[in-house]
């Protein structure tokens, strides 16, 4: 008997049998569909979120002042604008952006609010795509000329300036009036990474920032935090490395640390990743036990049809069927009714998906090893626990089994 | 080509030997149309599954074509059965679901015949029938006479040495037993050999030949003397 034979009577069966099909298969589409809307979605929310990190974090580093040193409380140290100049001058291509962060008092008319100021480098801007809703960012010219110009987020912006003319209008933060120069539209997603700011801050230029600042408990003006995107993604660990050396070479190490935390934002990401990927695995695996499930299901079905058959196998088997026909029949058969189900499921699983991709906004996405796994497990279940009652089916005495009524 | 040799067929019922035939010696040759007889439980029908290599006997050898058939292994039994063998059932044994079409070719897809041909040979079988017509019918669209028919066409179908026939009017009116009668003796006119099992003399008159079962052994084998026979 040939393949196409087989599946001819199968789906012949499968014709004549429509509702108790159906039924045995709804756990195996339930089980396919919940396999391929795991798989996808989970697809979807890494390439929602880590991809999009990924587009900032792959090359990023980010430097701070190591607490957890154990001398840090009575040996305070912190890096210097000086370390800035010369770090930038030995890392060619390299964007290095100081980072500072003050609470003041922001005034506009009768509106009053203390709130979050920003104090970043030109570079940030480059290093962290933002929305302009109007006006410009920040540029080195305003860094150089110390211009007391201001970027507002758009949740600011409409708090201090509710009839829309942010743009060109003066604002007073702490002791100084800005001129605000940009409207910036704040991501409708929350993202994995963060640059720091949120939806109420005021970006000033960084050495702006700094002037407003007492100095005098540290002595100079000091660099608390600085982000780095390296040439590119191949440089970013020997680059971390340089800034290593030229930090221990100037401050020396404690107990055979460096006295400042650099981090490889992308070493974190790839553990995400991990177990990103591990939690989807986990949930994509239980899943796929409800398939197991609804394999006993399709057998039950398959051992029923083998004994409501058994005259026509006794049939089959009198008009020349060899044993090996009467198995691969009924193992076509359990097969067919799987990959049916199988292919059911998959179709409403790319549905669920389509829906959650929707309801979340996420893109989306349809990896083709959701597919490809759904239908082997399918076939798999078919397979296996198809065997079982096609070998009684095959075993049956022909004498026997012509008796049966 | 067939000889049959002190053939004993013993089996458990429950916990009961029960001893369904026990010593037949029997010489079938071509071209015959034989009737065996006797009530049920002579062993007839266990004789009948003997002879179409559905089960193997006990003890006693059985050569069909000068092969020890007793001796084969269950797939060649069905190769016999497929290529040498076809049955005619009392219920007809008719697969429901398909057409009689389909029911005819199945033999052919267990021998392995490729669907245009095989197609051609069934169509030729149910035109043997004279069933033509009614190809593309269900059994369950057809009359008990029409359904024998198209089981008569499977049997033919592969072109067997034997045509068995179980019972092939039991469930039949007499008229249309008679026409299915007359076609055996037609297709054995024709060449075929018929082997056929009933319990009726009036049935068994239609053949050459009668065995007589009883208590598993043979008990009279006559030959139908032109006078008593009767021919359609």
């Amino acid at each position: 008997m040939t393949i196409m034979e087989g599946i001819n009577e199968a789906a012949d069966s499968i014709r004549h049998n429509k509702l108790r099909t159906f039924l045995s298969l709804l756990g195996m589409i339930i089980g396919t569909a919940s396999v391929v809307a795991v798989i996808a979605s989970g697809a979807m929310m890494s390439h929602e979120f880590i991809d999009q990190a990924d587009s900032v974090g792959a090359r990023l580093i980010v430097v701070y002042n190591n607490w957890e040193l154990e001398d840090y409380m009575a040996r305070p140290i912190y890096m210097t604008n000086k370390d800035v100049e010369a770090l930038r001058l030995k890392n060619r291509n390299t964007l290095f952006v100081r980072t500072n962060n003050e609470r003041y008092k922001i005034t506009k008319g009768t509106v009053s609010e203390e709130g979050r100021i920003y104090g970043v480098d030109p570079h940030y801007w480059d290093m962290w795509p933002r929305e302009l809703l109007a006006g410009r960012t920040l540029n080195q010219g305003d860094e150089d000329t110390l211009a007391k110009v201001c970027v507002l987020t758009e949740d600011y912006a409409s708090q201090f300036f509710p009839k829309g003319d942010a743009l060109g209008s003066e604002i007073t933060i702490g002791r100084f009036d800005y001129t605000v120069v940009g409207v910036l539209k704040y991501p409708e997603k929350e993202a994995l990474l963060s640059d720091g700011a949120n939806r109420n801050t005021i970006f000033l230029s960084y050495s702006v920032l700094e002037r407003t600042i007492d100095w005098t408990w540290f002595g100079s003006p000091k660099v608390f935090e600085l982000m780095i995107r390296a040439s590119s993604v191949d440089a970013v660990s020997s680059t971390a490395k340089n800034i290593e050396d030229y930090l221990n070479s100037t401050y020396g190490k404690v107990n055979d640390q460096c006295r400042f935390k650099i981090e490889v934002i992308e070493s974190a990401l790839k553990m995400i990743r991990t177990i990103f990927s591990a939690v989807t695995g986990v949930i994509a695996f239980i899943a796929g036990i409800s398939l197991l499930v609804s394999g006993i299901g399709i057998m039950n079905v398959m051992l029923m049809a083998v004994t409501e058959r058994t005259r026509e196998i006794g049939i089959r088997k009198a008009i020349g069927a060899r044993s090996g026909d009467i198995l691969s029949q009924f193992l076509i058969e359990s097969l067919f009714l799987c990959l049916t189900g199988g292919i059911i499921g998959i179709v409403l699983g790319i549905g669920i998906t389509q829906i959650v991709s929707l309801v979340s906004k996420w893109q989306y996405v349809m990896p083709p090893q959701a597919i490809i796994i759904a239908v082997l497990v399918s076939a798999g279940v078919g397979l296996f626990f198809g065997i079982t009652p096609a070998k009684s089916a095959a075993a049956l005495d022909p004498v026997t089994a012509l008796a049966r009524e | 080509m067939i000889q049959l040799q002190n053939i004993c067929k013993k089996y458990l019922q429950g916990k009961t030997e029960v001893e369904a035939l026990r010593g037949i010696d029997l010489t079938i040759t071509e071209g015959e149309f034989i009737a065996i007889m006797g009530p049920s439980g002579s062993g007839k029908s266990t004789l009948m599954n003997i002879i179409g290599a559905l089960d193997r006997p006990t003890a006693g050898s059985y050569f069909l074509d000068n092969e020890d058939v007793a001796s084969l292994s269950d797939d060649n039994l069905a190769d016999i059965r497929n290529r040498k063998i076809g049955f005619v059932f009392q219920t007809f044994n008719l697969l429901p679901r398909m057409s009689a079409l389909r029911n005819v070719e199945l033999p052919l897809i267990y021998a392995g015949i490729k669907p245009a041909v095989r197609k051609k040979m069934a169509l030729e079988a149910l035109d043997r029938v004279s069933l033509t017509d009614r190809a593309h019918h269900r059994p369950n669209e057809m009359s008990g006479g029409q359904r024998q028919r198209v089981a008569i066409a499977r049997a033919l179908v592969i072109n067997p040495r034997i045509l068995f026939a179980d019972e092939p009017t039991g469930n039949l009116d007499s008229k249309t037993g008679e026409d299915i009668m007359a076609l055996f003796q037609s297709l054995n006119t024709a060449g075929s050999t018929v082997v056929m099992v009933t319990h009726e003399y009036d049935v068994a008159l239609h053949a050459c030949r009668i065995v007589h079962i009883r208590d598993g052994l043979i008990n009279s084998d006559e030959h139908v003397t032109p006078d008593k026979r009767i021919i359609i």
